[in-house]
């Protein structure tokens, strides 16, 4: 395990590019009026069900996603592990979205990552660093989430 | 001519120095590169699944599709399907604090179907737990504290049986307490067929684990009654099985042979001679623990205050029991 930090880190570098993109994107994104997707359950309605359920989301920010994918995402935490919602306007798009997040993790070494949708929205959630080996929160994530 | 080679021989010879280092730098990347994608390679699991101890150990209660970066630990208890895993097995060994329920033998896993398009059978043997209930139209019937499946089994089931029944050997060292179930009471169909040997029944319930201390319950009045249930001493609080009493008589053992769930290399399965009810002698259990390596049954004996002399360690006596049983 030791021998191959380096290289661990290298991909950790690799993937930490996406989130430089994200922070310059977030400055954009923020003067840019929200643009929820009609017609599939909405951001806010995700993070309010995991509130409902006594889950804690917290510091939901908006990012932008990649080009030809979400319409709208925003990312935080919940209890720890990283957590993203996404909206997509059409199948295809979100079959790319699905697809990049997959390949995500194999990049990054997730020790657990989820990907669920419900309609055209999604939810990720990826534990990088082991903070809950049982994945009881991503259960409860789930089963709220596969609710809407 | 020697002079003049000299330069050029210098500065081949630092051309190659330069390209053997270029080359070992590229190799070096590349083996990281390609170590690091070896582990980072997601394993997708269907179910809720134990997680290996390498990683924490435990049981993972996510029971939608999600990946993770370790394989299986003992892909015996798995089915897997285009490298995607689903766990047949019962999650009571691996910290599982969810609900239970209690199966008897074969069944149809509920729930699996959805994802492989044809059904999953779980092929353990004898009294064991799942985390989920049969739906209400599948063919099971509740009776001894457990479900049993009445249903038919298609050809693929038997087919496949070879294969999976491995189950049975990845759980047989694990030392766990396993249901109680009153198999004198199995639905009539289910008793036939553990009377011919039927799909997975192996009535000699009996799994691996450390040897224990067992208490064997005092003598009984003579008589060929024969009783099912072992109090176990181990290191933990006690569980306590309730105290159950079946008779059976069997008139061929398995001299001695204690095979458990193994394979019986084409002996006869499963009872021989069906279920005869005697005169419950008295007999008390201890604070349990079930099942481990000794069998299931033990030979009642009369009741004496304490354990006192039917506390004996297992794998130690009362084989000469059984023998006497052979004689009925």
């Amino acid at each position: 395990m030791r021998r191959i930090q380096p290289s661990l880190a290298i991909l950790l570098l690799l993937a930490t590019a996406p989130a430089c993109a994200k922070k310059t994107a977030e400055n954009s994104a923020a003067t840019s009026p929200a643009a929820h997707v009609p017609g599939t359950p909405h951001t806010d309605e995700v993070l309010t069900a995991w509130r409902n359920a006594g889950l804690t989301p917290e510091g939901f920010a908006r990012v932008t996603p990649a080009p030809n994918s979400a319409t709208y995402c925003e990312h935080g935490l919940v209890r720890g592990v990283d957590t993203l919602v996404c909206e997509y306007t059409s199948e295809d798009a979100l079959t790319r979205g699905m697809q990049q997040v997959k390949e995500g993790w194999a990049r990054v070494d997730a020790h657990t990552g989820v990907i669920l949708r419900a309609k055209r929205t999604t939810m990720v959630v990826v534990d990088r660093e082991r903070r809950e080996p049982s994945g009881k929160t991503i259960s409860q994530l789930t089963k709220v989430f596969g609710k809407l | 001519m020697i002079a003049t080679m000299a330069p050029h021989d210098f500065s081949h010879r630092r051309k190659n120095t330069m390209r053997n280092l270029c080359a070992l730098a590229t190799a070096l990347i590349v083996s990281f590169l390609f170590v690091a994608a070896a582990q980072a390679m997601p394993v997708e699991y269907l179910s809720q699944h134990p997680v290996p101890h390498k990683y924490g150990g435990g049981y993972c209660t996510i029971d939608v599709p999600h990946t993770h970066n370790y394989p299986p630990d003992d892909p015996r208890m798995y089915r897997e399907h285009n490298g995607q895993f689903y766990f047949v097995g019962d999650p009571v060994p691996f910290e599982y604090d969810g609900p239970r329920f209690s199966y008897y033998g074969a069944h149809p896993v509920a729930g699996a179907e959805a994802h492989f398009g044809h059904p999953i059978y779980c092929y353990i043997k004898g009294p064991h737990y799942h985390g989920y209930q049969p739906p209400p139209q599948a063919q099971f019937e509740l009776s001894g504290g457990a479900y049993w499946y009445v249903g038919n089994f298609p050809p693929a089931y038997y087919s496949e049986r070879p294969h999976y029944a491995t189950i049975n050997e990845a759980y047989a060292p694990l030392p766990y307490v396993r249901p109680v179930v009153d198999i004198q009471v199995a639905p009539p169909m289910v008793r036939a067929e553990i009377s011919l040997g039927g799909p997975g029944w192996r009535a000699s319930a009996m799994v691996g684990g450390p040897p224990a201390p067992v208490y064997v319950a005092p003598p009984p009045p003579p008589g060929p009654a024969v009783q099912i249930g072992v109090g176990i001493n181990f290191g933990g609080p006690p569980a306590v099985i309730e105290r159950r009493e079946y008779y059976e008589d069997r008139r061929y053992h398995d001299h001695g042979r204690h095979e458990g769930w193994r394979e019986d290399h084409g002996r006869r399965e499963g009872w021989h001679d069906g279920w005869h009810e005697r005169r419950p002698p008295q007999a008390r259990f201890a604070p349990a623990r079930a099942p481990v390596n000794q069998p299931l049954f033990q030979r009642a004996q009369p009741q004496r205050p304490g354990p006192g002399r039917g506390f004996v360690p297992a794998g130690q006596g009362r084989r000469d029991d059984h023998h006497q049983d052979r004689r009925h």
